[in-house]
């Protein structure tokens, strides 16, 4: 982050000599405020390292170890002949949508692994899909930069309903339904998030603050509080609220590019996947990263993670096609899911928790229970 | 950054110095006491007879 600051003071440097007499106040303003942005994050830094008290493994000491879990591949659904990059959960915890690198998007039953729906979307890379939360609707979008809504049904041909919601100055990265079928909250490669009202598709409420492209968001599931999260290409995780706008809490330590973020199912803490081949967990009322889910042996991207119903299992969904299963609160791989044959895309389980899914560059996505 | 991005990082910096922060002793127990108190059919298998992803037996007792 102080690269920015740098940046900034040199970026208003060269505005100051084309223009002298205005600017000169400004760009000393800014100066000013970059200066303080850098001691504010010193300050930070000392507040958060003085509740450093004990690690967290420490805390999990009387658990009990994980047994044997019996999880395997329950189900594989066929039908994509592109990568799948993203997938959602209907919250009647049964269907399934899916959308590729060839513009399709798919709505399987994941019990019959039956297509009950599909589309294809003008544009490739469908980077987003989401399930509203009444499973009548649902969203996507990618390359397109624009966040569009179908609504499911079996009479009519559904893409002749579909309508742009969102849009974006730059690809949509992530997107997800906020509490109702009314309104949706995207992430965008321009580097903010935004909340969108589906009915007329305006724009609620924009989040300025990434300084780098978004590539992941969530919403606690436990929805009391007005906060989401994102993170992405500044390594930094950050929480908003929701009504200000404003960014209320951030947080670091990845060496790499975030892809993948997901609330603890108690919405105090949260995991985060990256390309530095590491999860992290972050504690939201300690305010810092509390631990970091790393071996040697593991080299490459996490690209989805997700908890088990009561969090103590992390998901994480890999570039080297596997599902490591981590042990959240004593911090170590439990086990390994083998199955995909190319990097793991997404990964989500199930909304009563009975199931994890993963979607995989390999066309497939599988059903682990 | 623009100066109105500036701002805004300031604003946000400010209000987050001033948040309550909880040691982890604490935040790390809750966490620990949450996982305790809930079901988790990953952790703990649930019978074969109720899991939805469980092969169903082909034949049946008539």
């Amino acid at each position: 982050m102080s690269g920015n600051a740098g940046e900034s003071s040199s970026s208003s440097k060269m505005v100051e000599n084309s223009q002298p007499t205005t600017t000169e106040k400004g760009s000393e303003y800014l100066e000013q405020l970059a200066n303080e942005a850098e001691e504010l994050r010193k300050k930070l830094d000392q507040e958060r390292h003085k509740l450093n008290d004990i690690p967290i493994q420490q805390a999990a000491e009387r658990l009990d170890v994980m047994g044997i879990l019996g999880v395997k591949q329950r189900r594989i659904l066929k039908g994509h002949v592109g990568k799948v990059l993203c997938m959602d959960w209907s919250l009647d915890k049964r269907h399934i949508v899916s959308s590729s690198q060839d513009g399709k998007v798919i709505v399987w039953d994941g019990f019959t692994t039956n297509k009950e729906h599909a589309l294809t979307m003008p544009t490739t890379w469908v980077m987003a899909c989401a399930f509203s939360p009444s499973s009548q609707m649902i969203a996507c979008g990618g390359l397109d930069n624009k966040c569009s809504v179908v609504p499911l049904s079996f009479e009519d041909d559904i893409i002749q309903k579909k309508r742009q919601v969102a849009t974006h100055t730059s690809y949509m990265s992530c997107c997800t339904f906020l509490r109702s079928d009314n309104l949706i909250l995207t992430g965008s490669g321009d580097s903010t998030c935004a909340i969108w009202d589906v009915e007329s598709g305006q724009l609620i409420q924009n989040f300025h603050g990434h300084t780098g492209d978004v590539f992941a968001i969530d919403v606690p599931k436990c929805d009391t509080g007005n906060t989401f999260i994102s993170a992405g290409a500044d390594k930094h995780s950050l929480v908003w609220d929701i009504r200000s706008g404003q960014c209320v809490q951030s947080f670091e330590g990845h060496e790499a590019d975030i892809n993948t973020v997901r609330f603890h199912p108690n919405g105090d803490a949260f995991a985060t996947g990256s390309d530095d081949a590491t999860c992290r967990l972050f504690d939201l009322r300690a305010d810092r990263q509390v631990c970091v889910y790393e071996k040697e042996s593991i080299l490459f991207p996490v690209n989805g993670v997700d908890f088990s119903l009561s969090g103590r299992i992390l998901f994480a969904g890999y570039g080297d096609y596997r599902v490591g299963v981590w042990d959240s609160l004593k911090c170590v791989r439990h086990s390994v899911l083998y199955g995909h044959e190319n990097r793991i895309s997404c990964l989500r389980t199930s909304p009563d928790g009975t199931a994890v899914c993963s979607a995989s560059w390999d066309c497939t996505i599988r059903i682990w229970a | 950054m623009d100066k109105s991005d500036m701002q805004r990082t300031v604003d946000s910096l400010r209000s987050q110095l001033n948040i309550e922060r909880t040691p982890i002793t604490i935040s790390a127990a809750e966490l620990r006491r949450f996982t305790e108190s809930q079901e988790d059919p990953l952790v703990n298998p649930i019978d074969k007879k109720v899991n939805p992803w469980a092969e169903k037996s082909k034949c049946s007792m008539l």
